[in-house]
Formats: C-alpha cells, structure tokens, sequence
C-alpha cells in the first residue's frame, strides 16, 4: 500500500480541480476448478486482461483436466484497514452444469468501483470450448484445439490455434491471429493480421478503421470479396491485382469463402507461398 | 429631442403639484429602482398607482419621458382615473411604456405638431422632483428605443455562435475576445479528451500513464470543460445584460428561492489502470433565503445510472450557507451540507446450478451520507443572474458514487471544485 499520489500531483491538484486521499489495497489470490465433466467454459470477467494457455490434453499427466489461474484484486480506500478488507471482499466463483462451466466475478455493491480485478495466466487442457468475455483488456489464448469465441469491448486479441473454429469481437484493438480453423472477425477499430495455418476455410474479416493483412491457405476454390476505400493487393498463386473500391473473384468450385471488408484502410491478400 | 427625468421616489418636497398625495414606497439608498420611459407620440395624462392604489407619478404625454420607481407592480390610470393597463418595474431595468393606440398623435399631426399641452417650462411628469436632463439619461432612453428586440436576440445570437451577441450590441472587440476564449476552451477540451488511452490498463503488465502525466490531463481537461461552461453561460448573460442595461447589475439581495445548476470535480486515485480518474457530479438545488444572508434548502439532487450492475443512484442533500459579503456584483459565503445517496443493483445473472456456492442474485441496495463543508463565490451578471465557484471538502461516510459508475471509498476526505450558475425569485 502506499499513499495516493505524489506530493506535486497533490499540489496541483488542490491548485486545480482536487483529489481524494486515501490507500491503494492488494489482495492475490489463485484457483483450481476440476474440469473432468466440461466441454465447454465460459470466462466472463470485468476488465481484466486474459492470458489462456492451453495444454495437449492428451498427456494428462502433464496436463491434468483442472482450470488453474492466479491473479490479484486491486482496491483503494479511505483508511488502510478498508484497503485490505476491500480487496478481499471480491471473489471468483466457478459453477458447472451439463457439460459446461463458467468463472465469472462475485463483485459486491458495497465494492463495486473501488476494487479492480488484474488477471494472470489462465490454464487448461487444450480441447474444452472456450468462450471468453471481458471489458477493457487483452486477450490471449495459445494453444487450443477447440473452437474459441472472444468477445471483449477494448483490446487487441491475440489467437494461436482454435483449430475447430474462431469467432472474435472487438470494440478497439488489434486483432493478430493464426488458425487452421474458420474464423469471424471483427474489430471497431484496429488492425487485423490472420494467418491460415492449416487446410483452406472460412475467413470472414471486417474493421471499422484499419488495414486488413490476410495469408491464406490456398487460393483454390475460394470465392474472394474485399470491399474498402483504400488500396486493394491481392498476390496469390492465382490472382494477382491492385485495386481500391471493391474486388470480388471466385476460383474452382469458390466454396471457401473470403470477405474483408474495411471501410477505412488497405487490404492485403497473399498466399502461403507467393512464389 | 426633449426629454424630462423624474425620480419619483425622492418626495421631500413635492416641488410641482399636490396630485399625489400619499406616497408609500419612497426609495431610500440603496432601494432597487428601475425606470418606465413613455413615448413621445401619445397625448393625454396617465397616473401611475402602485399596487396599494397611491398615485406615484403623473405624466402628461406629448414628449419622451423618463421616471424612476421602486422594483414593484404599478397600474396605469388615464385621466378619468380609468386603469388602462399595468405593468412590472424590474430592478435596475429600463423599459418602455406601450399606451393604447388610441392615445396615438395622427400622422398627420406629427407633420404639423401642435402644441404640447403642457407647458414647455412646464415639467411633464407632474409628480416629483425633475432633476437635469442628463447625457447619459438621453442615452438609455434612445437605448430602450433601439434595442428592444435587441434584449432577446442577442443572447439568442451568442447561444448559437459565442460572442455574436456582443457583436450584435455594436461591441465587436468584446464579442471576438468572448469568441476567440470559448473557441479555444472548447479546442483544448477536446485535445485533452482525444490525448486520452482508452485502451490503457488492457495490457497485462502495462504500467499505464505517469501518474503526473495523467493527473495534468485530467486536472486541465475537467477545468477548461467548467471554464468553458461557465464562459459560455456568462457571454449569453452578458449579451442580455448588454442589450437591456449597460449598468452593472444590482444583485437580488432580497431574493427568497435561488435555483442552482451546479457541476462537482474531483481528480483522485483509482483501482488498477489507469490509477486515477475523474469524478464527476451534476446535481440541481433550491435554496431558500431564511433571513437575509442566510440561505437554507435542498441541494446536489441528481440521478445517476452505470451500467455496472445497471445500478441506479438518487442523491439530494440539505446545504445551509451565510453570505459574509455581498458588495456590487460579488458574493462570498460559507457554509455546509450533507448529500445522502440510495444506490439500487439489479438481480445478477441466474446461477448455472443451485448449491452453497451460487451467486446471491436478488438486487442489492446501498446507502451513504456525505457531510461537507465549502466556500462559494458568485459573479452577478444580472440582477437575477450568478456564476459561481464552490470549492468543499467532502468525507464519505460510504462508499460514494458518481457519474460514469466512478466511486470513491468511505473516509477518503475529498476536495472538490464545483461550477454553477444560479438564479433567483
């Protein structure tokens, strides 16, 4: 704990608008939740920051089924006994019902506004669903072969893996992912980077405002359509071409579909192998 | 132009006529006045009887006359001591006199005048003692016949476009310097909005803003949004008072009820990133003055909603306030008050399964006092008319909750810097 700010902040402030004073508290804590009967776990959480690392599920002695995390509660207070007590006041809850689980915060009203969650690392076995939620705050999953949904309002989003599908929802940030899985994604503003990293599939992209850069799998029997005011490039084994406005191309059968679309920003197609 | 000026209040020795013979409300130092300008081109007499019936003015028509009377309700009686119409003296105002247009000289009449009735070494304004026909009396007669449209239109032009009223009363230097301040408050508000990180806090490890980086931010971003706020109440004010009256306004000391608008800032520490915040309050009062200097009365009433557990706060307070100095336009008072705040959350989400772990999910209710002390300074830019700084400090008994769901904790004494603007009946 340590005391609210510093001297010369406090004079400015007084001289200015003003300040409350008062005690910064920490409470850290970790969990352990059995997933031994779980698909699918959802984690919906207030502004955190959320770090996911799957292991194979495969090797249970190195990955047993448990969701493990750590983290800390953050609070601030009028009085340093109040900073302790707050901080401790929050908690996780786990629950679990027919094959699906969810962690989600038990924030009090008395607490609700002066305490902050900061969460660490998230681990668990690679094949369960994962759905996670959250405010302001990165996302971060690495390694898993189920299917992943990220929903947060501000944050970049980085994905390695989601093998059985993807679906991200951004506010505000970056979105960096590499999948062999379809994937939706879409960002309010920010840019996306998506790489396809196993066979051909689905890839839809949208961004209110930033550039597209998109690697595909194969350009076969893809049926492509880029829509954006600013520059289109397009370098596959198939296709080549710059443009603006709008492109559209079908190859093959066109039964994987492509759409990236950016009102405000450039698009940028490649294949795996430009060569 | 022939103008007579009567102050009908200083009585002592009716110098001109015994017409009135009683007058109640005679206006000793200090009493607010204001002045009835009746036009040139009606003929006839009219008394003036204040709302008790006395006679405190009579004025024989045919040239531009000026009286000045006690802030008060007056009727307007013709010859045969018909009423014909009434009308409100306002303190410090300057208005004109609308006749019935029958009293109205013919055209024809103002090519070739007749005689006034009235003597020219005779005063027009039979009732009380007629003092020189001054310069700037003539003015503000010629002021109230040109700017009467002017009173509206002006502070109407300066909500629209910041100085363009003062340029509208033929003060163009004062409307650019209003112009080019508010352009630039309202610039710099927006530069230090948009210097914001809306994503700060989202990187795990991040240590966000310095502290002195941001507390400057937010510190000059929440002071140019009340300066500016202030500025531009104060120019529409200003645009009115400009139009109506050049005088300095005379402040209603004797007011019973004030209204208050009123915006509270604080820039404090806050849980994780970003560490600190703003913290803001607008809130609605309505005082009462007791006894002169002493105002009393229901104050900070807001409604606050957050979309974290959708809660919804009522707040209101008790403020009790002394004026220890009121001189001109500027008033200082100190005081103090408590604001009580009710805080309602809705249900939680439905617990997957029943058992000991489940969330509690019915609503959740909050309560907190909040006792305060402050210092209030008020600019009158008319009579009726403040702009105010109220800096208090403030202890939470409970957790205290703002706009945008920000709260400070219990015990965490809190200096704040309100901005208001008030108005008085």
């Amino acid at each position: 704990m340590r005391r609210c700010g510093k001297l010369h902040a406090f004079a400015l402030l007084v001289a200015t608008v003003g300040c409350a004073l008062g005690f910064r508290g920490e409470a850290p804590f970790t969990g352990e939740h059995a997933l031994d009967t779980t698909d699918e776990l959802r984690i919906e959480l207030p502004d955190t920051p959320l770090t996911v690392l799957a292991c194979a599920a495969d090797d249970v002695e190195a990955c047993p089924p448990v969701l493990s995390y750590d983290g800390s509660w953050l609070s601030v207070a009028g009085t340093r006994a109040d900073a302790r007590d707050q901080a401790a006041t929050p908690v996780l809850r786990f629950e679990r019902a027919d094959g699906y689980a969810l962690l989600r915060a038990d924030v009090p009203l008395s607490v609700v506004g002066i305490v902050d969650l900061e969460m660490g690392e998230l681990r668990l076995p690679d094949d369960r669903h994962l759905d996670l939620r959250t405010g302001v705050g990165d996302v971060s999953v690495r390694g898993t072969e189920a299917t992943v949904i990220v929903d947060a309002e501000i944050g970049d989003v980085e994905i390695r893996g989601a093998d059985e599908g993807l679906a991200v929802r951004t506010g505000q940030g970056n979105l960096d992912v590499q999948t062999p899985g379809h994937a939706d994604l879409g960002t309010g503003s920010g840019h996306v980077e998506v790489t396809q990293t196993g066979a051909p599939r689905d890839l839809l992209v949208s961004t209110g405002q930033g550039d597209i850069t998109v690697t595909l799998a194969s350009d076969a029997d893809i049926d492509l359509e880029i829509r954006t005011n600013g520059r289109i490039s397009v370098r596959t084994p198939s296709i080549t071409t710059v443009t603006s406005g709008q492109f559209a191309r079908r190859n093959g059968n066109g039964s994987i579909r492509i759409e990236l679309s950016s009102p405000r920003g450039d698009v940028e197609v490649r294949g795996v192998d430009p060569g | 132009m022939t103008l007579h000026w009567a102050i009908a209040g200083i009585l002592a020795q009716p110098a001109v006529s015994t017409a009135v013979a009683h007058y109640d409300a005679a206006p000793s130092q200090g009493t607010q006045t204001g002045r009835l300008v009746f036009p040139p081109d009606h003929r006839g007499t009219v008394t003036v009887r204040d709302a008790s019936g006395n006679a405190v003015a009579q004025v024989s028509l045919g040239r531009r006359v000026m009286v000045e009377l006690p802030a008060g309700s007056y009727a307007l009686h013709d010859a045969d001591d018909r009423k014909v119409g009434e009308l409100e003296v306002e303190a410090g105002q300057v208005q004109g006199v609308e006749l019935p247009e029958a009293w109205a000289v013919p055209e024809a009449e103002h090519a070739a005048p007749t005689p006034v009735e009235t003597p020219k070494n005779q005063p027009a304004v039979t009732t009380g003692r007629l003092g020189p026909v001054t310069p700037e009396a003539e003015r503000e007669v010629e002021l109230v016949r040109r700017r009467r449209w002017k009173r509206w239109a002006s502070p109407l032009l300066s909500a629209v476009a910041p100085g363009g009223g003062q340029a509208l009363n033929g003060q163009p230097g004062r409307g650019l310097a209003v112009f080019t301040g508010t352009l630039g408050m309202v610039l710099g508000t927006v530069a230090l909005w948009a210097a914001r990180d809306p994503a700060e806090g989202a990187t795990p490890g991040d240590p966000g803003r310095g502290a002195p980086e941001e507390v400057t931010r937010l510190a000059g971003f929440t002071g140019l949004v009340s300066a500016a706020g202030l500025l531009y109440i104060g120019q529409i004010l200003d645009a009115h008072a400009q139009a109506v009256d050049r005088r300095g306004p005379k402040p209603w000391r004797r007011h019973q009820m004030a209204f208050e608008v009123s915006r509270f800032t604080t820039v404090a520490f806050a849980p994780g990133q970003p560490a600190y915040d703003l913290y803001s309050d607008w809130s609605l009062a309505l005082m009462g003055q007791l006894v002169p200097r002493v105002t009393f009365g229901l104050s900070d009433a807001s409604i606050k909603y957050s979309r974290n557990r959708q809660s919804l706060t009522v707040q209101a307070g008790v403020r009790t306030a002394y004026r220890f100095f009121d001189r001109r336009r500027v008033w200082l008072a100190v005081g103090g008050g408590a604001l009580f705040q009710g805080t309602r959350a809705d249900d939680l989400p439905v617990p997957l399964a029943e058992g000991p772990d489940s969330f509690a999910t019915e609503s959740e209710r909050a309560y907190t006092i909040v006792p305060y002390v402050h210092f209030d300074a008020r600019l009158f830019l008319l009579d009726r008319w403040s702009l105010g700084l109220m800096p208090r400090v403030s202890l939470p008994l409970l957790p205290r909750r703002f706009a945008r769901g920000r709260v400070l904790p219990r015990y965490a004494a809190t200096f704040e810097l309100g901005a208001n603007v008030g108005v008085y009946f």
